[in-house]
């Protein structure tokens, strides 16, 4: 599978890289992006299994992002990994068709509770 | 300008703090209240929440910690460690207690990205804020404190304007 990651830090696309390994999703490829313009050009040129994408970014944050892909017909898969956990964001998240949020910081359990149903 | 009341505390501040650290940095911090505020090579971090409260975090610390903080984020050699690579990292640490901090805070309300300054004697300020609480701890020997400073209330009083004037 294709797993694209989407933040504007680059130890923290080294950081979810690891997590998903530890978490036992080795073999994947990876795709990294550094904001949402660049995630939306590379789901189109990429075809990812999975988009994993911070909320806050420049250029175009998260949200933004989900709600270009869902415009533009795309149903790729798509979670949050976010310094924002509150209910409110979550919330905000699933309505616009995120599967789920997870909040940093985070663990490989975190994960996996949140991969699992869609990886596995 | 706050209508609304929002002070955390310490404890909430140190227990993002633990909570980081541990995920992503092994040992956690200890508290220390009588760590002084790194004075020279220091790097400062700082976010805002604007909305339902306005606000700022700020982390303050030594670029040692920064150098070290980057190195163990990456997994990496402190060698290997660049100097964008340790405002990325403390950058990181600022957002994570900064959304933990805008989750507690009255909504709705959107986070800053961070800004990450380095240098010798290097201080941020904000204009109009008071600081609600202040959490100083040390990390192999090196001092972490982040302040949560809150926009000042203003009351009609202060703005000249009469209630029957809104």
């Amino acid at each position: 599978m294709k797993i694209l990651i989407a933040d504007d830090s680059r130890v923290m696309r080294q950081i979810v890289t690891r997590t998903l390994r530890q978490a036992g999703y080795d073999g994947h490829s990876i795709v990294e992006a550094a904001d949402g313009a660049e995630a939306f050009d590379l789901v189109q040129k990429e075809s990812p299994d999975l988009v994993l994408s911070d909320w806050n970014m420049p250029n175009m944050s998260g949200i933004q992002l989900l709600g270009a892909l869902r415009g533009a017909g795309l149903d790729v898969p798509f979670g949050f990994v976010t310094s924002e956990g509150s209910q409110e964001m979550r919330d905000k998240a699933e309505a616009a068709g995120a599967l789920f949020l997870i909040a940093k910081p985070f663990t490989a359990d975190t994960f996996r509770d949140a991969l699992d149903p869609i990886l596995s | 300008m706050n209508t609304t009341a929002f002070e955390p505390s310490t404890q909430d501040v140190v227990a993002i703090i633990e909570q980081v650290w541990e995920s992503f940095l092994g040992e956690t911090p200890v508290v220390d209240d009588d760590v002084p505020a790194p004075t020279a090579d220091r790097i400062t971090a700082l976010i805002s929440v604007t909305g339902g409260w306005e606000g700022h975090v700020v982390l303050e610390s030594t670029s040692a910690l920064g150098s070290a903080i980057a190195a163990a984020m990456m997994a990496v050699d402190e060698s290997a460690v660049a100097e964008a690579d340790i405002a990325d990292a403390v950058g990181e640490l600022v957002n994570m207690i900064g959304g933990f901090i805008k989750s507690l805070a009255p909504g709705p309300s959107a986070l800053s990205l961070p800004l990450v300054l380095s240098g010798r004697d290097t201080h941020a300020s904000a204009p109009d804020t008071v600081p609600v609480c202040r959490a100083a701890l040390t990390w192999r020997g090196e001092p972490v404190v982040v302040t949560v400073l809150s926009a000042a209330a203003r009351t009609s009083k202060d703005t000249g304007h009469e209630d029957s004037d809104r």
